[in-house]
């Protein structure tokens, strides 16, 4: 009987039933799929976590760099001087490893690799001296070769002797190199032995060793071991057929195993206990695994040289001989590339520091938080020294993730949100369902119905509803839960908060990483249980204090409201009307005047408050645009040479013509020879005349030329491959230049900038003119007037000379379609610029993609390779333009909920009046009268509250915006028309129904 | 001449499961100069019959006569502004106008303001009867049979000639509602007023001239 009466009772109010059902079913299959997505996007990304690797590699960007084969003294002092704790320290760094390699040397292994770094290096032993032809160098017979990878023994060779004398019929021994010349005959140039390790440890002097004469000592005793060529010998051998030695603490953080130009092939990589303990253990390359026969589980004797302040191949001196040696068991081998194709990988262990022995321009590589590279590059990068570079790789996890980030967020919310309004709702259907059946509650209680008969009677009927509505939510939820999840899915994928292309923050590799909703179904049971538990809980909860109070005495009488005071009325001077029953009900309406003022002042500020944020964002992203300096440059295909390039000067006229750049600067480096300065009276007629000198010398001539400094044809030396990434650019001027003479069509003598060196070796002042011979084709001699000098920060006296020298600046800058075929045989070696207007950055990337540029590790048609230093503006952008996207939804939301609030507030602060409308309407009152009446007074109303916020926002904040003017007004509008509506509603409506009503 | 008259009288109330039928096929005339006692069970059509002599609504058949003329053709709003007045039993005044302005508004939504306004309504107040301090006070502040003073006050203004009370002493005491009756009495009988009162009370129907007896929506008879 109770189940029977419970359910005629709840389809008898069916209205309600059937409302209820659709609340709970709507909000079952919202927090099932908000949870299910909420856990599956939680999911991901721990297995994004888990799959990526983000790491900041430290660079010193040195005048040389990325030549391994010097050593940069200002890396050097860079590295005593910068504090490395500071990375080290930063919270979101999880491992900091500082760049460990050294040389190494495995006993057994022969290279014979295009990539042995001394391969065209040869101590050899010649005789029978004699002359090729006029202009040939020496021709002689290699009797025996200390060491060369040539076979060169009993073949004749040509020999350019750099200054030596070799005499005929005497015997010699040479150090230099191999190189190719036009002959058949092999071509052996001798050139001093050069060997940091040797010179720092003292066993070789100031003296250069490249020669002697040993006629009469043959057959040379190889066995005489403290002979110096028989230990260049010695040293040229494990040098060429060295490795290059890795520790490290986490294998995939190194830059070639995290970019996977590296991978393990076969084998394993390091276990935790083996890097914790620094076992004596290693990963070898395949072709050092081939060379030496040796595969995983074998052993190799490695040995180890550490030098400090050496470069790579200068690290070992046969007296000197190894630092480290010991057994290393082969647990993986890793693929060969380039460069990287002999080299060994040992866990770190703390008896070996390999951090004395700074080999290249990697100073060491941090692995981050995945989610907090952000941070830590914004936190790092204003520390870093001069010259010091951090670059992010993360392998694309911001790409993948950021969106499954946004999606778990919003997902989180959405259930939270869920949450409450269920809790709000079941308290609601609880009230509904029970409370408000109090009285049927007591008459059963009258009629002898047990107690718990009665709570029966309640949770039968909710029960009902929730369990239906709960179980159709349930199953909505499921259904949709495909929709959904593809939603998502689609929403992710077109998810960008910027464009990365081109940009720096995008060097990495891109892993990718498919996100497969695992949704879990049994969240979409679990969640429809815990609803009808809380919709049991509410309805229990009501029905438990319904018959609680069943012994309570009632309270007593509602007190009534306060009565208005008549004094101070002063309106028996206004003739009557609607205007004076409005202003009566304004001045006695009391707490109703007062909330209707405080709601429109506070919604006035309110909306204030929120176009104020949102104009503060937008303010701050043109701050943004206004202050950023986006710099570009072009590098080869890996993201690392800035130079040397070969860029096509048609495309750059293209570039500099999109007008989507300003400042391009450009560089073009030609080889140089001085001769020296003319006399500025010209009195000897062409005193400088270089002869050039012919065939095998001509060769020799150009590879010294080659490899000497160069003449630097630049429109800015601050920005030329030297200094750009250097702050400490120190350059002085003849009185009247600056460095934009560099950028000016040239005048007569052309100008220049030499390094202060320069000036003290030739002896030259600032007005001097010198003239050098450059070599392009063939050689020119060329002029220059010195108009300043600079300090040098490389190794080389380069000439900083005017752009407009090596091309027509009008043509390179020309418009003209034409002038690109004319520009076709001119070529740039470097060239970076400056975004003219960061806001249109997008477009400039759509630009570039369109035009055919090439991204690093992504190519496209043209294969100049562009990268746009927009990391730090990113960021800025993205913070603000986070803000933006949600103010963006979330203030029209919160505009049009304010809006609404009015419109219902004055609707039913009008309807809550119905019986005074009606009284009026009883006595003869016209409907416009009454119209008049309530609208004058809450119109006054809205406008005293709204003109108090304003002239307060005012005050506060000093000035007030169109878009706050507008709100206001908006505001007004919303209130006016809730207003409005509800007099007209209400005068539409039969007065006695509104009087029966009452009644 | 009847001031008031129904002719084939029909209202009912649109309830949205069953239209409820509460006035049937009803005539009657009323008179000036006399005072009618409306008599029925609850739910009988009593404060129906009296809502459409105020005009506050039309009959759905049959017609209601003003001085001949039929209410569906006269101005709603002018015919309850001037020619009738309700009493009734909660007194249904402004609480935010004092007893004085309740008073005037009738006045001034004829356009009868200022201080002419004022001073036909403190007639009428001390007509009624009224303390001299109760007029500027806010019918919060009065008792019931003060408030009921009001609201007659009230009906009395811009002199119009038919007042229907609804069970006008049925939130006061028996002094207060004796004091009530016997000023509409006399408004019937010495102003010529037409007064339809609406009751249950047996010494308010033996002191009126005219007794009709509604049953189920029909005057089941009159004496």
């Amino acid at each position: 009987m109770i189940f029977r009466n419970s359910v005629k009772n709840i389809i008898r109010s069916g209205k309600k039933t059937a409302l209820f059902i659709i609340l709970i079913t709507i909000l079952t299959s919202t927090l099932c799929l908000g949870l299910s997505i909420w856990i599956s996007a939680d999911q991901f990304l721990l297995e994004c976590n888990a799959n990526y690797m983000t790491i900041g590699l430290l660079e010193y960007m040195g005048p040389e760099y990325p030549d391994e084969s010097v050593f940069d003294e200002g890396m050097s002092n860079a590295i005593s001087d910068f504090d490395f704790s500071l990375i080290s320290g930063n919270e979101n760094v999880l491992l900091w490893e500082r760049s460990a390699r050294a040389l190494g040397y495995i006993e057994g292994l022969v290279r014979t690799d295009v990539y042995a770094p001394l391969r065209e290096s040869g101590v050899v032993i010649v005789s029978n001296i004699g002359n090729f032809n006029n202009y040939s160098p020496k021709i002689a017979v290699i009797e025996k070769s200390l060491f060369s990878t040539r076979n060169p023994d009993g073949k004749m060779v040509l020999i350019e002797p750099d200054g030596f004398e070799l005499k005929p019929g005497r015997s010699y021994v040479l150090n230099g190199s191999f190189t190719t010349g036009k002959t058949s005959y092999m071509y052996f140039v001798v050139t001093p032995f050069v060997n940091k390790a040797a010179s720092n440890g003292g066993f070789i002097g100031e003296d250069s060793i490249k020669a002697d004469d040993i006629t009469g000592k043959i057959p040379f005793s190889l066995s005489d071991e403290s002979n110096i060529f028989n230990k260049i010998a010695r040293t040229y051998s494990v040098i060429n057929n060295s490795v290059s030695v890795h520790s490290t603490r986490n294998l995939n953080s190194l830059p070639d195993f995290h970019q996977q130009r590296l991978f393990i092939e076969k084998g394993r990589d390091f276990t935790t206990e083996e890097y914790e303990s620094g076992a004596k253990v290693c990963i070898v390359s395949e072709l050092v695994a081939a060379s030496l026969g040796k595969g995983i589980g074998d052993s190799i004797e490695l040995s180890i040289a550490i030098s400090e302040d050496t470069p790579f191949f200068e690290s070992y001196w046969v007296d000197s001989g190894f630092t480290h040696s010991g057994t290393y068991e082969i647990t993986g081998i890793c693929n060969s590339t380039g460069k990287m194709s002999y080299d060994v990988f040992i866990p770190a262990n703390s008896d070996v520091d390999f951090t004395v022995n700074q080999i290249g321009y990697t100073l060491g590589q941090a692995v981050i938080a995945n989610d907090r590279a952000g941070l830590f590059y914004d936190e790092i990068n204003p520390l870093l020294p001069d010259r010091m570079r951090l670059t992010i790789y993360d392998q694309g996890y911001a790409s993948v993730a950021e969106p499954f980030e946004k999606v778990r967020r919003i997902a989180f919310i959405i259930t939270l949100a869920c949450v409450i309004v269920s809790l709000a709702v079941l308290a609601l259907f609880g009230f509904l369902f029970v409370y408000r059946q109090r009285d049927t509650a007591d008459i059963m209680i009258k009629l002898g119905t047990g107690k718990r008969r009665v709570y029966r009677y309640f949770l039968y009927g909710s029960g009902l509803i929730s369990l239906f509505a709960a179980a159709l939510g349930s199953a909505a939820g499921f259904y949709l839960s495909g929709f959904a999840t593809g939603l998502v899915n689609s929403t992710a994928l077109n998810y960008s908060v910027s464009d990365t292309r081109y940009s720096i923050g995008s060097l990495s590799i891109q892993k990718p990483l498919e996100w497969i909703p695992d949704i879990e179904y049994g969240v979409f049971g679990l969640t429809a249980l815990c609803l009808l538990l809380v919709s049991l809980i509410s309805c229990l909860s009501f029905a438990t204090v319904i018959l609680a109070r069943k012994n309570k005495k009632p309270r007593g009488k509602k007190r009534k409201p306060p009565l208005p005071s008549v004094k101070g009325l002063a309106l028996s001077g206004i003739s009557g009307g609607p205007f004076k029953y409005s202003l009566v009900s304004i001045f006695r309406g009391g707490q109703r005047s007062i909330i209707t003022i405080c709601v429109a002042l506070s919604s006035v500020i309110f909306l204030n408050q929120l176009a104020h944020t949102s104009g503060g964002y937008n303010a701050r992203l043109l701050e943004i645009y206004e202050d950023s300096v986006i710099t570009g440059q072009f590098m080869d295909s890996g993201g690392i040479y800035h130079n040397k390039l070969s860029l096509e000067a048609f495309q750059l006229n293209d570039l500099y013509n999109s007008g989507y750049v300003d400042s391009l600067h450009l560089s073009r480096e030609v080889p140089y020879y001085y001769l020296g300065r003319p006399d500025p009276k010209g009195e000897d007629e062409n005193p400088l005349t270089f002869v050039l000198p012919k065939e095998f010398a001509l060769e020799t001539f150009l590879d010294k030329l080659t490899a000497g400094p160069k003449i630097i044809y630049t429109n800015s030396i601050s920005a030329s491959p030297e200094f750009i990434y250097s702050t400490g650019l120190s350059v002085e001027y003849l009185q009247g230049f600056d460095e934009s003479f560099l950028a000016q069509k040239p005048d007569g003598i052309p100008n220049c900038l030499v390094s202060t060196d320069f000036m003290e070796e030739t002896g030259s002042r600032p007005g001097d003119v010198i003239r050098v011979l450059i070599w392009t084709y063939k050689g020119i001699e060329h002029d220059m007037k010195i108009v300043g000098s600079y300090v040098k920060e490389g190794k080389k006296d380069n000439i900083y000379c005017q752009l407009g020298v090596y091309v027509d600046l009008d043509l390179l800058y020309s418009s003209d379609p034409g002038a690109n075929e004319d520009l076709y045989s001119y070529y740039f070696d470097s060239a970076n610029f400056v975004i003219s207007d960061a806001s249109k950055i997008d477009d400039f990337k759509t630009y570039l993609y369109d035009y055919g540029y090439s991204e690093v590790n992504n190519f496209r048609s043209i294969r100049q390779f562009i990268v746009l230093d927009d990391k730090s503006f990113n960021s800025m952008k993205n913070g603000i333009y986070q803000k933006i996207r949600h103010t963006k939804v979330l203030h029209p939301f919160l505009y049009t909920l304010t809006g609404i609030i009015a419109f219902v507030l004055s609707y039913l602060l009008i309807a809550s009046r119905k019986k005074e409308l009606a009284l009026m309407r009883g006595l003869g009152a016209g409907k416009f009268t009454i119209f008049l009446s309530f609208f004058i007074e809450q119109a006054l109303l809205c406008l005293i509250g709204c003109a108090l916020g304003i002239a307060g926002w005012t005050l506060f904040a000093g000035r007030l915006d169109e878009l706050q003017q507008l709100l206001a007004l908006g505001y007004i509008a919303c209130y006016f028309l809730g207003t409005a509506t509800a007099i007209v509603i209400m005068n539409h409506t039969v007065v006695l129904s509104i009087l029966n009503e009452e009644d | 001449m009847a001031i008031l008259e129904l002719k084939n009288v029909s209202y009912s109330y649109n309830n949205l499961h069953h239209p409820v039928e509460a006035i049937k096929d009803m005539s009657h005339s009323f008179e000036r100069g006399k005072v009618y006692a409306i008599v029925g069970k609850s739910g009988s059509g009593k404060s129906t019959l009296l809502s459409l002599l105020a005009g506050l609504d039309t009959p759905h058949s049959g017609k209601i006569f003003f001085e001949g003329i039929a209410t569906a053709d006269m101005d709603l709003d002018e015919y309850r502004r001037t020619c009738t007045a309700v009493i009734y039993q909660n007194f249904r005044l402004f609480p935010l106008l004092t007893a004085l302005e309740n008073v005037m508004y009738p006045m001034e939504l004829c356009n009868l303001k200022g201080r002419k306004a004022e001073n036909t309504a403190i007639g009428l107040l001390e007509k009624v009867a009224l303390p001299v301090n109760a007029r500027d006070r806010f019918p919060g502040m009065l008792s019931g049979g003060e408030q009921q003073r009001v609201a007659i006050a009230r009906a009395l203004s811009m002199n119009r000639r038919v007042i229907l009370a609804d069970e006008p002493t049925g939130n006061l005491d028996t002094e207060n509602g004796d004091n009530i009756i016997e000023i509409l009495i006399n408004l019937a009988h010495e102003d010529n007023y037409c007064v339809l009162i609406a009751t249950h009370d047996l010494n308010i129907i033996q002191k009126t001239d005219e007794v009709l007896y509604i049953s189920d929506g029909k005057i089941a008879g009159h004496e």
